[in-house]
């Protein structure tokens, strides 16, 4: 059986993906809900007053229906700490330990409210966010599609890290002058606010809705753990706490120094005023190693160190996580990119071994002949190779490239982001990743998604960056979309999600063998009949619709909505969505 | 833009369906390309992959196929 803290880990991944998810439903709600009511009227603002508690029933519907699914599942949590209680001999600790009294169930209670109240925290944030963009595009008479942009960018928000460079600077100048008397200073603070607001959807803080709503999934179990079990360990006298769980090649330095220890409340609150690499927050029962640690801390007493039970409650083996197929040590999600200098280098065999065993699942999502055997249509794939896994170095004009361990713990991370996209567009989760890319940077045929280490490579990325925006020039547009990010990460993630783009035009809504070779969304993007000529951001996305959909697709899912042909957010909502 | 990177482009930007002889003349461009459009050569690259199904339905057969896109 599962420990606590594995228990909790999944919870809380889950939590978030799944808040995620509700989110892009309810961005999609939103914009419909909008275009019914507008349907032939002007946006006015007594449209937009009116359309206030409509919006609160949706935010409700979507967001606070799935907060009070993921809350009812802290009884989990309870559930695995009494699991933990009853392996600790009756004569060894109070009878209150081991069971769950009056006052306990009072408290869950009350926990649980606190937890709701911090969904709804954000679930107001959201519609007072909202409610006031629709307002003011009423005031200022602006452009539907302006309307629908700046709505999805309210709900999903342009978060993603290319943007932090931008939202930094301007928090910094929050910081530095928002309690400033001089006129000019003020000034400052209030434009950079009002550019944090409206272009960002973040607050003086640098944060935003969507950040904050996978944050308060986040925090709010580890929230309602921590009080729960400190409250579990002063009902029955114990007054020390053991920090639990396992190290794995990630663990942080901080959670590997401290593992095992036991301490009083107040020494563990003096060990967290100290600061060390991933630290986030201050209460060692809720924030503990920093964001997605494993680790945890529980009422425990010294003398139960020698029951063997007990230890298996509270340490788990470590190959029990290392091996299992959920457990990543790089950790990445559509809702929360991991940062470049937070990966951690993997070995090839890790890898490879991983990812082997998620594409042989993988690949029974895929159509089939009647016989059984999968459909080939792209050249390079051989059928016996789906659910494979292969990496290679190359030579090319005299050079030598070379995935490096830091390079796999980037695929690592990619390959959970790329699994995001997977769910959120109803698509089979890649089966196959191969080094025969040819010529070609990258391509995607078959599930199988072939990389080429000469351009990919963290030390092979290019460094050049297009301040290029719509209603430029079209002539000076970069390339490829990667020109529009700073952070190398982000540009090989905008080919990992270009790469993507036509695994979807390729995969969605295909149920037969016939449709594999002819997939509807590829149909579409013909009927198209070349509307995305010239309006796309990069000269790639001119060659031909799958082009312009891979290319439109990256800039859309990395937060660049602004930079998006409205063409490609019509299509998406009308044929793929 | 070099003429040679504008040819390629132009061939993968066709929209009647692609034939050997379009494969042929892209990839001997490839060998060609400078230094300093490889990398965008190589984006291009991956659009022609993604046309090769259609090129290979055309001519009934792959023999004209490049190893390394076998």
């Amino acid at each position: 059986m599962a420990t606590k803290q594995e228990i909790l880990s999944k919870l809380a991944a889950s939590h978030e993906q799944r808040i995620s998810k509700v989110l892009f439903d309810l961005e999609e709600d939103i914009i419909a809900q909008l275009q019914r009511a507008t349907d032939g009227v002007p946006l006015t603002t007594q449209l937009a007053i009116q359309l206030r508690p409509n919006l609160k029933t949706l935010i409700e519907q979507n967001y606070l229906k799935e907060g009070t699914k993921i809350i009812s599942e802290y009884d989990e949590v309870v559930k695995s700490f009494m699991d933990f209680t009853r392996t600790i001999p009756d004569d060894l600790v109070s009878p209150k330990f081991k069971t769950l009294t009056k006052p306990d169930l009072v408290l869950i209670n009350q926990l649980k409210q606190l937890s709701f109240s911090g969904f709804e925290d954000v679930a107001n944030r959201f519609l007072d966010t909202i409610a006031t963009e629709i307002y003011s595009s009423a005031v200022t008479g602006k452009p539907f599609p302006q309307v629908v942009e700046n709505i999805r960018a309210s709900v999903n928000g342009v978060y993603r890290r290319s943007n932090e460079a931008a939202v930094n600077r301007l928090v910094a100048i929050v910081e530095e002058n928002r309690y400033s008397d001089d006129p000019i200073a003020k000034k400052k603070y209030l434009d950079a606010r009002k550019i944090l607001h409206s272009k960002y959807a973040s607050d003086i803080r640098g944060e935003n809705m969507r950040k904050y709503a996978s944050q308060i999934a986040h925090d709010s179990i580890m929230q309602f753990d921590g009080q729960f079990t400190k409250h579990k360990g002063q009902e029955a006298g114990i007054n020390t706490y053991k920090y639990t769980g396992t190290n794995i090649t990630t663990t942080r330095q901080f959670c590997r120094g401290q593992l095992n220890e036991i301490k009083s409340e107040e020494e563990w609150r003096n060990v967290f005023t100290g600061n060390w690499r991933g630290k986030s927050g201050s209460d060692p029962f809720v924030n503990r190693g920093g964001y997605r640690c494993r680790h945890s801390l529980i009422p425990y007493n010294p003398a139960w160190d020698t029951i063997e039970e007990v230890q298996t409650k509270v340490q788990p083996k470590a190959t029990n996580i290392k091996t299992s197929a959920d457990a990543a040590t790089n950790v990445s999600s559509l809702a929360s990119p991991i940062k470049l200098d937070d990966v951690v280098p993997v070995t090839k065999a890790y890898l490879v071994n991983k990812l082997n065993k998620q594409f042989q699942k993988n690949k029974e999502d895929y159509v089939k002949y009647e016989d059984g055997r999968s459909p080939v249509r792209h050249r390079g794939t051989k059928r016996e190779n789906y659910g494979n896994v292969r990496f290679a170095n190359k030579r090319s004009k005299g050079r030598f490239y070379e995935w490096t361990e830091k390079d796999y713990g980037i695929i690592e991370a990619m390959m959970q982001e790329l699994d995001d996209l997977a769910v959120k567009y109803g698509v089979p989760k890649l089966r196959s990743i191969s080094p025969n890319a040819g010529s070609a940077v990258a391509s995607m045929g078959d599930g199988k998604l072939n990389l080429n280490v000469k351009y990919l490579a963290l030390e092979e990325t290019a460094s050049d960056l297009s301040l290029w925006k719509r209603g430029d020039d079209i002539k000076n547009r970069p390339f490829t979309a990667d020109s529009y990010f700073t952070n190398k990460l982000d540009k090989i993630r905008s080919t990992y999600y270009h790469e993507f783009a036509h695994q979807i035009h390729q995969q969605k809504f295909v149920g037969t063998t016939s449709q594999y070779f002819s997939p509807k969304l590829e149909q579409d993007l013909i009927q198209l009949g070349g509307k995305w000529r010239n309006q796309g951001a990069t000269r790639y996305s001119e060659k031909n619709a799958k082009e312009w959909f891979a290319e439109n697709f990256t800039l859309y899912e990395m937060g660049k909505t602004e930079l998006v042909d409205p063409n490609f957010i019509t299509f998406l909502k009308e044929k793929v969505l | 833009m070099s003429k040679l990177f504008e040819e390629a482009e132009a061939i993968l930007e066709l929209e009647r369906t692609l034939n050997a002889d379009d494969y042929k003349r892209f990839k001997e461009i490839g060998r060609q390309i400078p230094d300093n459009e490889e990398r965008d050569f190589a984006w291009l690259s991956e659009g022609l992959y993604l046309r090769l199904p259609e090129i290979v339905k055309k001519e009934g057969n792959d023999n004209f196929l490049e190893e390394e896109d076998k």
